[in-house]
């Protein structure tokens, strides 16, 4: 996906065609625009108003006040701890787990393209699908891990995975975990599809022993892969919606950014308000992605100067 | 721009799903989904009547089903007709209601012999609005043959229970098939609508109130009480689980024959009498108890309604609908599957007792059972009920996590008066700000003046 080849030619693409097709592109920015955009600047709109989802059209503009109660409101800063908590544990596992398996799917082995496949069942079923599943799972009084743990004389009596509240988070790491290491597989084995071939022979011809090669060739080598993989992937953590919703008891103890969002905006009708929590949200993306453009740059241009 | 764009968006679904179906909600929780195509289909026999009716299920949870609607009718879409409505969302909907005073006509005896609790969630500003599918409320469910071999009988305060319930299910844990797997009492503790009914029913039984004279009274000594029973029953005799359990999950566990309480609706009696669960037959029912000697008996009154949304293009064929769905035959219909009737004369009637020997117990319990404060709160009710069962929910956790001594109830409580008392005060609250929109429609042609205080009468007329 991120291949070093693909970034050169495309680099000497574009600077010998740098006219920009806006014909071609105009069907694909309107669907964007309408689709996207849209929606996007009313919820910026509403943050700025008292709307509530029965007078959206009477609705009147009150400057930043909806942005101090969020400031000021304890349940919201739960919620944004809640979200870093999962993004900053998820993530970095995702990467190790992702990096794991993507070194074994680089090997030539029989089957190889049919594992490749396999691995990514996690991440195709519908996270709304999964959730159910995991939720199923992890009942204490009839999920199938409690009963293998106690069957296994592992625990003397069933955890409360996903009824108590400091346990619930936890549930929610470990089923992201499962189903976004896949992802990170793919991604990354992607960048290592990339890595030269020749400096491997090379190595193997100095005799150099693979644990070597993996921290003086493979890591230095991917490492924009990763960073960039991690970003895409925080991007998608701290906006985390499904897994919450469903693995936790509803409390706002355990409620994350869009999920609070939601309940304001959805159960308690109150658009402003939630809209604002909406538009923090974005923000706190809108600055991740800010990153992820700094380091891609960085990398282009690290590539141009070789 | 926004309503034109979504209703852009359901015309164009309508189109293309046949704009002739008459689309009703159903909860698909039980038999009720079987009992209403069941019902639906002998009113098409029955009046010969074309359309053809299309029926959309809900979320199990009522506090999603309110979410729903209120993307829908704010949305002002035309795509749902009849929408089956809990007691607390008639009032909170009201603006989107159609009155059906036109299309209808109200027997006089009929109207008599609603229950009064019913009749006032019916009418709306003198105007007919909804029509009662079942009455509903909280009940004790309770294994008969348990109590029966551990020699007791039905306790008649929270206090008995607990040590009725605790002495149980220690004995039956000695059984290695039951080992961590047999409660008490199985309670819907997850932080939704149920929690809020079953915080009342607590809070009603040690006779405490949630609002009183117009103002949250939830940090009461006896609601102190009340939410320290709550926890010693989640400690000593339940699972742990119950924090993320809804009626549903309880009634698994309770028809698998895994706990001795169990407080829920009335619709499980039926379904939990049906000769595959394990516990057919040997189930007992009862109000809530009393909490200690001074409180009284409670249950909380729930309740599914239908109505017709003011947007709907088939007024008169859905005013005719439900009108036929919640007849007094249908209600007695329905009663067999524990389905309470809302007319008083049906608990009299031999064929209702016949099925539900229980039915003399229900009466009872409605005639003394607590609403919930959705009249208080109105349109923020499901934000104060959001803040009660978030924190009850908070306590009861906190109590497994930190043991169940440590917890600081009273303080939670009075935190949680605070905020209920804020959203009572929300109600009068008026425009904050200048209008900014205002100014910019005055720009882009002022249709807009006055709009604030003639909408809602607009609405309620249902023109």
């Amino acid at each position: 996906m991120f291949s070093i080849d693909n970034l050169r030619i495309r680099k000497q693409k574009v600077s010998a065609a740098s006219f920009p097709h806006w014909e071609f592109l105009a069907p694909c920015l309107f669907i964007l625009a309408v689709c996207a955009g849209w929606p996007l600047l009313r919820t910026i709109f509403f943050s700025f108003t008292d709307a509530t989802l029965s007078n959206l059209s009477d609705a009147s503009f009150i400057g930043l006040d909806n942005f101090v109660d969020l400031a000021r409101d304890q349940e919201w800063w739960q919620a944004v701890f809640n979200t870093f908590v999962i993004a900053l544990v998820s993530v970095p596992l995702e990467t190790f787990l992702g990096l794991i398996i993507a070194l074994i799917l680089h090997k030539n082995f029989r089957g190889r393209s049919w594992m490749r496949a396999i691995v990514l069942i996690p991440w195709t079923i519908p996270t709304i699908v999964s959730a159910r599943m995991w939720a199923w799972m992890l009942n204490d009084a009839y999920g199938i891990i409690n009963d293998l743990l106690l069957r296994m004389s592992i625990i003397d009596e069933p955890i409360p995975w996903i009824a108590s509240n400091s346990l619930s988070i936890v549930s929610i790491i470990l089923v992201d975990v499962w189903k976004t290491t896949p992802y990170m597989a793919l991604l990354l084995l992607a960048g290592l599809q990339a890595v030269p071939q020749d400096c491997f022979e090379a190595a193997d011809v100095d005799g150099i022993p693979m644990r070597r090669q993996l921290t003086t060739i493979v890591l230095p080598l991917l490492k924009p892969t990763i960073i960039v993989a991690m970003i895409f992937r925080a991007l998608d953590a701290f906006r985390i919606f499904d897994l919450v919703y469903i693995l936790s008891s509803g409390n706002s103890a355990n409620a994350t950014m869009s999920v609070f969002a939601r309940r304001h905006l959805v159960d308690y009708a109150d658009v402003g308000f939630g809209s604002a929590a909406a538009t923090t949200l974005l923000f706190f993306v809108a600055f991740l992605g800010v990153l992820y453009a700094i380091f891609y740059h960085a990398k282009i241009k690290k590539i141009g100067l070789d | 721009m926004g309503k034109w764009l979504v209703c852009l968006i359901s015309a164009c679904c309508i189109v293309g799903a046949k704009a002739d179906n008459l689309r009703i909600t159903c909860r698909a929780k039980g038999i009720e989904l079987k009992l209403l195509k069941e019902g639906i289909d002998e009113w098409i026999k029955n009046t010969g009547n074309q359309h053809r009716v299309e029926i959309i299920t809900l979320p199990h949870a009522s506090n999603e089903c309110y979410a729903l609607y209120r993307q829908w009718l704010s949305a002002g879409s035309f795509d749902v007709d009849i929408l089956q409505m809990d007691t607390v969302f008639v009032g909170a909907f009201s603006d989107y209601l159609l009155p059906l005073d036109s299309y209808v006509s109200l027997d006089d005896d009929d109207k008599d012999d609603y229950f009064d609790v019913v009749e006032d969630c019916m009418f709306h500003d003198d105007h007919l609005v909804a029509f009662p599918i079942y009455t509903d409320v909280e009940l004790m469910f309770y294994r008969k043959d348990l109590l029966q071999k551990y020699g007791y009988d039905e306790p008649e305060t929270w206090q008995e229970l607990c040590a009725m319930a605790k002495h149980i299910q220690d004995e039956e844990r000695k059984n290695p098939a039951n080992r961590n797997r047999f409660f008490g009492i199985i309670f819907q503790a997850k932080a939704f609508e149920m929690l809020t009914c079953n915080f009342i029913g607590f809070v009603d039984s040690f006779g405490g109130k949630v609002i009183d004279d117009g103002h949250a009274d939830v940090d009461s000594d006896q609601c102190v009480e009340a939410v320290q029973c709550m926890i010693k029953c989640l400690n000593e005799i339940s699972s742990r689980s119950v924090l993320n359990y809804s009626e549903e999950d309880c009634r698994g566990i309770f028809q698998r024959g895994n706990a001795v309480f169990m407080p829920n609706w009335p619709y499980v009696w039926a379904l939990a009498n049906d000769p595959s669960t394990d516990v057919a037959n040997k189930i007992g029912v009862m109000p809530l108890p009393a909490g200690g000697k001074d409180g009284k008996r409670s249950g909380v009154l729930g309740g599914w309604y239908f109505v017709v949304s003011k947007y709907s293009k088939h007024a008169r064929v859905a005013a005719d609908l439900i009108q036929y769905l919640t007849s007094k035959e249908q209600q007695k219909k329905r009663s067999q599957y524990g389905y309470a009737p809302a007319f008083k004369s049906l608990y009299k009637d031999p064929f209702v007792l016949k099925h539900n020997e229980y039915f003399s117990i229900l009466y009872e319990a409605l005639d003394h059972a607590v609403a919930r404060p959705s009249n208080e709160f109105r349109e923020n009710y499901s934000r104060a009920s959001s803040e009660i069962f978030n924190s009850i929910n908070t306590i009861l956790a906190e109590s497994i996590e930190q043991g169940s001594t440590e917890v600081n109830v009273k303080k939670r409580l009075v935190r949680l008066k605070k905020k209920l008392d804020r959203i009572l005060k929300m109600r009068g609250k008026s425009k904050k700000g200048g209008g900014f929109l205002a100014w910019l429609k005055s720009i882009f042609g002022g249709s807009s003046e006055d709009k604030n205080s003639d909408n809602r009468s607009a609405l309620v007329n249902g023109d």
